[in-house]
């Protein structure tokens, strides 16, 4: 434990006294909580979204859609049909959500009254706005209605709580950032590090002494560790006093951090023991870490990528933990996140033992 | 002291394919000595004592040190040992004080300021306290790496070519520092390619050329054995051929407007003197001068090193 100590703090020492370890961990993610907190947080649309689920798909349907979209004040996107819209609310924590049931067309033809639902979260401030436009859209629609032999509204609107807090873009995003700062940090600069201590002859030096190669990993970890939880700290700090972010850290989202970071610096030790100098090294790193970065769902969600995209992003195991992060902290779904857990642990404790048996100290 | 050897080295072979770095060396170390083995470039010196560390693993042979079997089982010595590899380079980012405290935990050694101070003045570095290794001179890297395998007081040193890249005052300097740990009872082997650092400093000589043991003899033993006879330098000869000195059956070499006259072992240099003396060949004076390890290594490797290279 002593050696262990030792080696922490030699490293800690060095590490400090190196502007580029310290900017990855401390300075980049802030400056990026930063850019994309205000860049989203500005470009808020005047219109409110409106997801709606139409189970009906009818002429009628059809027309009530058209009519919604006619007001200018929401904006009609389809939630697909076959979705559970509990399950779809939660998941992309929606505020508002409409669903026309199945058979609305037919139902208000044969002069029967029929509803249709309105999801929303009373506590957002656009509730109104959404109440009013689909109310008023279901008058014009009822009005409008062919064949009428009875004087009674035909269609209407009731409406269904979402409970929820309100999260926010910068909510949405915190979580991910975790994820890829992780990522950056083990990925990089273990891979460079670990070449580094190969080729200078660090790693030789160090078997002559009592410091075993496990208490050298060790070490390394958790010195990842701690610059982690701080440099999380930060980017909550920062977000939560610049954008006034709601998301907290929960246990599994913790044990998702540990994983985490024992899978990236593995895989970095991996990198870095197998390339031939430093700079095959941090090419291996680039080669792997950037389609991870811009296909894991960091900043946008993989939703919103093309279906070969999301095959390949459910290849890289960058994805598990921002999708296992935001599962937790943001939609309270527990089951997806241990999942998660689950594969990121696995494949960290797998990388963890190639890296430790690849990892020599010797000569062959 | 106890004479059984520190080091047994029975049979060494590193083969590379059909490099054959380490061709079957054997040789004993005594505990308290300062052992050398000397060779020129590529002679195999460091393919040797990164056996001996377990930092490679030998083709065939068999290494103890300090009881143990280094191929099976270095793990056990690896706190009694302290090690100097040829290609140290320090941890760019630490301070001299800070290499030598971490050093310290991991031989699990409790050092207060005045034992790392102490240890800094024993290399020569108490000026260079305040910066980063990466700033340090060559020659300051490598006696901060001198300090690194001095911090676990180990019983055994291996230092591979410790004195390469200092200037003659600091060469001077190490030299001391070695011999006041010979003197405390540490064992050291060391590498070089530097005749008057192995005559100087060592206890026993170990002589390698491609792989091989050429000779293996305490410096003085090296040159009675190989160091041929005493030569007679006649100074500013003024003959122009040298058949006369030849003819009285010396070996003769010109060096300049001298002529060095290489007498036969044991043979008398008063006689040799009396007759080159009485012969009328003209010179100014003549001086004698004894063979050293050079003579030695030139005898068996057949050339000299010059800047570690072997030159005919
Ligand atoms: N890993 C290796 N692969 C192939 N050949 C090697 C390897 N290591 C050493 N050699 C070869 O083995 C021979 C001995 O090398 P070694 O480094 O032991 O010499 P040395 O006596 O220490 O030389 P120097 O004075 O230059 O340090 C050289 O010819 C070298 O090229
Ligand atoms: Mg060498």
């Amino acid at each position: 434990m002593s050696r262990i100590i030792a080696d922490l703090k030699a490293f800690a020492t060095q590490y400090m006294r190196n502007p580029v370890g310290a900017f990855f961990a401390l300075v980049f993610p802030i400056i990026l909580v930063l850019i994309f907190g205000s860049v989203f947080s500005q470009s808020a649309s005047p219109e409110v979204p409106l997801p709606v689920q139409d189970l009906d798909g009818s002429a009628i349907s059809g027309q009530f859609l058209e009519i919604l979209n006619q007001t200018g004040t929401v904006e009609v996107s389809m939630i697909s049909p076959t979705a559970d819209i509990d399950d779809h609310i939660r998941d992309n924590s929606l505020s508002a959500a409409l669903v026309i049931p199945a058979g609305f067309g037919a139902t208000a033809l044969s002069n029967t009254s029929v509803n249709v639902t309105l999801y929303g979260d009373q506590t957002v401030s656009s509730y109104g706005i959404v109440v009013g436009t689909v109310g008023a859209a279901v008058e014009i629609l009822d009005r409008n209605l062919p064949n009428r032999t009875v004087p009674d509204q035909l269609v209407g609107m009731v409406t269904a709580d979402i409970v929820g807090e309100d999260f926010s873009f910068i909510d949405f995003f915190l979580p991910g950032m975790i994820a890829f700062t992780i990522m950056i940090n083990g990925l990089f600069i273990l891979s460079a590090l670990s070449a580094e201590y190969k080729s200078r002859g660090y790693f030789k030096l160090l078997a002559t002494t009592p410091l075993g190669k496990s208490e050298w990993v060790l070490s390394k970890f958790l010195w990842f560790l701690i610059i982690m939880l701080i440099s999380i700290f930060l980017m909550f700090a920062i977000s939560i006093g610049a954008f006034g972010v709601k998301v907290t850290i929960t246990p599994l989202a913790l044990a998702l951090i540990l994983a985490g970071i024992l899978l990236f610096t593995s895989m970095g030790l991996l990198i870095g023991v197998w390339a031939k100098d430093v700079e095959s090294a941090s090419t291996i790193g680039n080669a792997i870490g950037f389609p991870m970065m811009f296909l894991s769902g960091i900043f946008f969600q993989l939703e919103m990528m093309p279906e070969a995209l999301q095959v390949i992003a459910y290849a890289l195991p960058l994805t598990y933990l921002s999708e296992g992060m935001r599962a937790t902290m943001i939609y309270g779904n527990d089951t997806t996140a241990l999942i998660d857990l689950a594969v990121v642990l696995i494949l960290a404790v797998f990388f963890f033992i190639v890296a430790s048996k690849l990892m020599s100290w010797k000569e062959k | 002291m106890s004479n059984k050897p520190i080091i047994t080295v029975t049979n060494l072979k590193k083969h590379y394919g059909d490099i054959k770095a380490v061709d079957g060396v054997s040789f004993e170390v005594s505990p308290g000595e300062i052992f050398s083995c000397l060779g020129p470039n590529g002679a195999g010196k460091t393919t040797t004592v990164e056996m001996m560390e377990g930092l490679r693993t030998p083709t065939s042979g068999s290494i103890e040190i300090l009881g143990a079997d280094v191929t099976q089982d270095y793990a056990s010595i690896r706190h009694r040992v302290g090690v100097l590899p040829q290609d140290f380079q320090p941890f760019d980012r630490l301070k001299a004080p800070e290499a030598i405290a971490y050093f310290g935990g991991l031989y699990g050694r409790k050092m207060t300021k005045q034992d790392v101070a102490d240890l800094i003045d024993a290399v020569a570095l108490s000026h260079r306290t305040d910066s980063v290794a990466m700033k340090l001179s060559g020659g300051e890297k490598r006696r901060l790496g001198l300090a690194l395998a001095l911090v676990g007081e180990p019983e055994l040193l291996f230092l591979d070519e410790p004195t390469t890249g200092l200037d003659a005052q600091a060469r001077r300097g190490l030299w001391r520092l070695l011999e006041g740990l010979r003197d405390e009872g540490k064992t050291i082997f060391l590498t070089t390619h530097y005749l008057d650092e192995a005559e100087i400093l060592s206890d026993d000589v170990f002589v390698m050329h491609k792989g091989k043991e050429i000779a293996r003899a305490p410096p003085m033993g090296l040159v009675e054995q190989h160091g041929g006879g005493i030569s007679i330098l006649l100074l500013d000869y003024a003959e122009k051929s040298t058949d006369k000195v030849e003819a009285m059956g010396f070996g003769v070499e010109r060096i300049r407007n001298n002529v060095k006259v290489n007498l036969t072992e044991g043979a008398s240099v008063r006689e040799a003197i009396r007759r080159l003396d009485t012969s009328g060949v003209q010179f100014r004076d003549l001086i004698t001068i004894e063979p050293t390890l050079e003579d030695a290594f030139i005898n068996l490797v057949g050339g000299t090193i010059v800047g570690g290279e072997l030159k005919k």
